[in-house]
Formats: C-alpha cells, sequence, structure tokens
C-alpha cells in the first residue's frame, strides 16, 4: 500500500469532522438573573441552562450555592420550568465579611446523569440590613457531586459551541508550522543533491504552508470576532502567521524573478532556510511582549492542558492536527507532480 | 592569506571605495537628515513613545538603502575575481563588518539629528548605546544576506525590502523595547534578559548566513 498515508489523512479528518461536531457540549449554565444578590435577604435566581434536561431529570436534580470555603446554602424552593429553565429560591443569611467585600459563590446544580455545573453569583451588602432572614445560615455539610456520563466537550462561558475551532483551526496553524520546517528542510536537501526535484518539492510545501496560513488566519479571525469582539487583537500566534505569510509572500516574489531554474532553485532555497529561522527566536520573543495573550499557553492564560481541554477533546484535537498536516502533504504532492510534468513538457 | 587577513584587505577595500565614491555615503546621510526633517515638521512636538518609534523605523528604512547596495554595486567580473581568490565566509564577514560600522554611524548621525530637533528623551545612556550597537550589527547582517540574495535578481531594490522586512521583525521587537526601556516608557528588569536574547537573534542570524552564503554565491 503506497497511499496508505493519503487514505490516513482522509480517515483521520473524517474523524475530526463526525466526531468534532457531533460529540455535544456538556450542560452548562448560560446565565443567572439576578447575578448581584443582596445579602440577608430571600431571592429566586432565574437561572438558564445550555444543553441540560432539567423536566427530565427532576428528580435526581439539586441546587446549592456554594461559599470560597465550602460551606452552602441549601434552596427553599426548586422549580423546574423547562428543560433549559428553572427558578431557584434562596434565603441569603446576613454578610459575615466586611461590608466593602463583594463575595462570589457558586451557584452548583447537580444531578445523577448530566453531572454537576456552576455558575459565579455575587454577594454584596444588603440596603436594608432589618430585612435579615434569621433562619438562614451556612451549613458545613458534604454533598456528593456527580460527574458527567457520556462522551461531551467541555462547556466553556464565552466559547460555547465556538469551542470546537479547536479541531480546524488551531491544527491548521500546526500544520503550516510543521509544513514550513519540512520545505526548509528541502530547501537544505537540495543544496547537496542539486536535483530540480527538490526544488519544486519545496515550492509545493511553501504553497501548501502558506494556503494553510490563510486558512487559519481566517477561520482564527472569525472565531476571535465572536469571541475575544475584535477580528484581530494583535496576539503573538496571530503576529507568526502574519510573519509567516509575509515570508512566503517574499518567497514567491523571489522565485518570481528569475529565469534560469537553477539560480532560482538556489537562491529561494536559501532564503526559505534563513527567513524560517527567524521565526524560531520570535517564538520566544513574542509572548514576552504579549502579557495579555488570549491564546492560551501565553501570557496569563492557562495552558491547553490545564483546564480548557480535557481528555475527550484531545482525542479529536491531536489526530486532526495529523490528519491536516497529511492533507496537506497530498496536496503539495500534487501540486509538485504537476510541476514535473509542466517542466517535462515545456523541456521537450 | 587567512581567513583574518582576508578579512583586513576586504574591510580596507570596502573603506577605500566608500570614500572614494563619496556619492553613496553623502546620499545615504542625507536620506536620513531628510527624513528627521520631513517628520519634525509634520509631528511638531514628538513624545518619547513616538520618538522611539520614529528612530527606529528611520534607521530601518535609512539601514535597508544603506546595506542595499553593498552586494548590488559589485559586478560579475569583480566576483569572478573574488571567487578565484578568497573564501565565501570572508566576503561575507568583511560586508558585515563594515554594514555593521555603516549603520552605526548611520545611527548616531539619526540620533544627533533627531534629538537636535526634537529633543532627546534617552534616560540610560548605556543601555541605549548598546541597543543601537546591537541593533547596527543585526540590521547589518540581515540586511548584508538578503543584498546578497536580492543581488542575484533583476529587480533588486523591490526585493531588498520585501524580503528582509519579515527577517528583521525579531531584531526590530527587541530593539523597540530595549530602547523604550533606556527612554523609561517601559518598567522591568529584564533589560540583560533581552540583551542577551538580542545578541543570540544576532548570532544565529550569522550563524544561518555563513552556512547558506557559499551555497549562494557562485554562479
Amino acid at each position: 500500500m503506497k497511499n496508505w498515508w493519503k487514505i490516513l489523512g482522509v480517515l483521520l479528518l473524517l474523524y475530526a469532522f463526525v466526531a468534532g461536531l457531533l460529540i455535544p457540549l456538556k450542560p452548562g449554565l448560560l446565565g443567572v438573573e439576578p447575578t448581584i444578590l443582596e445579602a440577608g435577604k430571600p431571592v429566586t435566581l432565574n437561572v438558564e441552562g445550555y444543553n441540560t434536561f432539567l423536566l427530565s431529570q427532576k428528580a435526581g436534580l439539586q441546587a446549592w450555592l456554594v461559599r470560597k470555603d465550602g460551606k452552602l446554602l441549601k434552596p427553599t424552593k426548586l422549580d423546574v420550568t423547562s428543560e433549559t429553565q428553572l427558578a431557584v429560591s434562596f434565603n441569603l443569611p446576613p454578610k459575615e465579611s466586611a461590608p466593602s467585600v463583594v463575595d462570589t459563590l457558586q451557584l452548583v446544580l447537580d444531578n445523577p446523569q448530566d453531572g454537576h455545573f456552576t455558575r459565579t453569583v455575587f454577594v454584596k451588602q444588603g440596603t436594608d440590613s432589618l430585612a435579615t432572614a434569621a433562619t438562614a445560615t451556612w451549613a458545613n455539610e458534604q454533598v456528593q457531586l456527580h460527574e458527567s456520563k457520556g462522551l461531551a466537550y467541555p462547556f466553556m462561558i464565552n466559547n460555547y459551541e465556538s469551542t470546537r475551532n479547536l479541531f480546524y483551526h488551531v491544527p491548521m496553524w500546526f500544520a503550516m508550522f510543521i509544513i514550513g520546517i519540512a520545505a526548509a528542510i528541502v530547501s537544505g536537501i537540495y543544496f547537496y543533491k542539486r536535483d530540480s526535484k527538490h526544488d519544486l518539492r519545496a515550492e509545493a510545501l511553501s504553497k501548501m504552508a502558506m494556503t494553510l496560513g490563510l486558512l487559519g488566519l481566517v477561520t482564527g479571525a472569525v472565531w476571535a470576532r465572536h469571541t475575544w469582539g475584535e477580528y484581530w487583537s494583535n496576539d503573538p500566534k496571530q503576529v507568526y502567521t502574519a510573519i509567516g505569510l509575509l515570508i512566503y509572500g517574499g518567497y514567491f516574489v523571489l522565485r518570481s524573478s528569475f529565469e534560469d531554474p537553477e539560480k532560482r532553485a538556489r537562491v529561494s532555497a536559501a532564503y526559505n532556510i534563513f527567513a524560517i529561522s527567524t521565526l524560531f527566536p520570535l517564538l520566544y520573543i513574542l509572548p514576552k511582549f504579549a502579557a495579555e495573550s488570549s491564546h492560551p499557553g501565553a501570557g496569563s492564560t492557562s495552558t491547553f492542558s490545564t483546564v480548557d481541554v480535557d481528555n475527550t477533546m484531545r482525542m479529536v484535537f491531536y489526530p486532526a492536527i495529523l490528519g491536516w498536516t497529511l492533507l496537506a502533504l497530498w496536496v503539495a504532492d500534487l501540486s509538485y507532480r504537476t510541476a514535473r510534468l509542466r517542466d517535462k513538457l515545456l523541456d521537450s | 592569506m587567512n581567513l583574518f587577513s582576508q578579512i583586513l584587505y576586504l574591510l580596507q577595500k570596502e573603506i577605500t571605495l566608500e570614500l572614494r565614491q563619496r556619492y553613496a555615503i553623502g546620499g545615504i546621510l542625507l536620506y536620513v537628515l531628510s527624513t528627521v526633517f520631513i517628520v519634525y515638521i509634520s509631528f511638531q512636538h514628538i513624545g518619547p513613545q513616538v520618538w522611539n518609534v520614529l528612530f527606529w523605523v528611520i534607521m530601518l528604512f535609512a539601514s535597508v538603502n544603506a546595506v542595499m547596495k553593498s552586494f548590488v554595486q559589485e559586478s560579475g567580473y569583480r566576483q569572478l575575481y573574488y571567487f578565484q581568490l578568497l573564501h565565501p565566509v570572508s566576503i561575507l564577514l568583511s560586508k558585515m563588518i563594515y554594514n555593521a560600522l555603516l549603520l552605526l554611524v548611520l545611527g548616531g548621525l539619526t540620533f544627533a539629528a533627531l534629538s537636535f530637533v526634537a529633543g532627546s528623551p534617552v534616560k540610560d545612556a548605556g543601555t541605549f548605546a548598546l541597543a543601537l550597537f546591537l541593533g547596527s550589527l543585526g540590521f547589518s547582517i540581515t540586511f548584508t544576506f538578503v543584498s546578497a540574495i536580492a543581488a542575484k535578481a533583476d529587480n533588486s531594490s523591490t526585493l531588498m525590502a520585501i524580503l528582509s522586512f519579515p527577517v528583521v521583525i525579531p531584531v526590530l521587537l527587541l530593539l523597540v523595547s530595549l530602547s523604550a526601556q533606556s527612554i523609561g516608557l517601559l518598567g522591568g528588569d529584564d533589560i540583560g534578559d533581552k540583551i542577551s536574547l538580542l545578541a543570540a537573534v544576532d548570532l544565529i542570524l550569522v550563524a544561518m548566513g555563513l552556512v547558506l552564503f557559499p551555497f549562494l554565491w557562485r554562479d
């Protein structure tokens, strides 16, 4: 089987598309109204869920307000109105911290089927301290939280369904880097073999690296518009991609300015290697300047492995990188072969 | 002749040539002065942050113009002559050293001219001088190598800009932030970090240039 890697690439991408689009998100809470509560007063929270089955799983459903120190408050009333909507009432005890401090509480919902999910609410000093509900206190109680059963991607505030972009946009960027390095290596091989085959191959790979970079930039920009609010936010990884595109732009202009194929091959190979080698120092430099990067792994953002990506996502993410890389190699191979045929036709 | 004396001879030749045809260096000096003046009359008041960016942008464009000629001006016959006599490494190194010296002078002149019309916001002169030195070195290494590439093509002046700008970005980023620190725009105690990073980038670039040039230069 000579073409096993092409089949593998297509299968991996099919898997990435099917699994990436069909596996649901874990249930989560879209919003809680009101989010700022007054201490010492009864309150009813209107909760809106996403992918939740509150009505069907009403039997095991439980809700608490949980403080930072782990003490919790049970609701006085739990009223499920639909699969995604619920009203839950609490008698908030008076504040124990200083009046000026705003406490952070977690509203936790739990049921045996879908596991637990949370949303943050804040508590400030009530305006009218006389209305204190004397009966309510924080209980020091241990409860058993359930974990979600079945295959699902994590629910992330702001990202929601666009979390799935991890399987399409991020691997394109990885693949661009891999293909770009491969192109530089092939350029290096050209110097030792002096065979125009390697030059054409390097050109085909560079074309694919540029295509992947463009696709990655566009998919990333569309995604960023929805989640970060801007198409372009001067993020290190956006800058690498932009510089990568500039390098390949220069590479193709350089190639087109030579008539003699041997000279073109030699000069463009030298530029390709020199230019790519400047991307590596940049990997260390740029994140230093971007104290606040929205991409994972830079600045104050937590890295991939810690919170954002769980094993379910990794199960699709890594195959997707390999899939995009193999697909790009296949396209590069085709474009290399057409270039070879064109050369042969012109020679004969 | 060993490598070192080859480099010395070539350096001597570069300087003699430069002094003999004064139009080239005179043109570049005039280029810097007129750019500074244009910038000054368009901005009127130049704050420290703008000053910092303007300085390096003027340096960038002046350097590209100054270094561009280093391989373009050499005729094919003279290349053939060098090819028989000298090691390629000594040719590239001598040009890099010569251009670094030229850019250092150019940087000093830009600094003097910009400070004369707009005042100098530099507080830590040592750091700024070091940034200027490492910057001249980095610009010279990058642009000399790219000029060797661009000289092989016909439309070398366009190529020079589009090929060298993406490559010089790492150096430029470090320079702008290093000199921002010397002006006091940027806090932090990582000056030593940045200097060693800049030196490392210069080193990588010169190493890549030296490895690739022997393949590149002979036609």
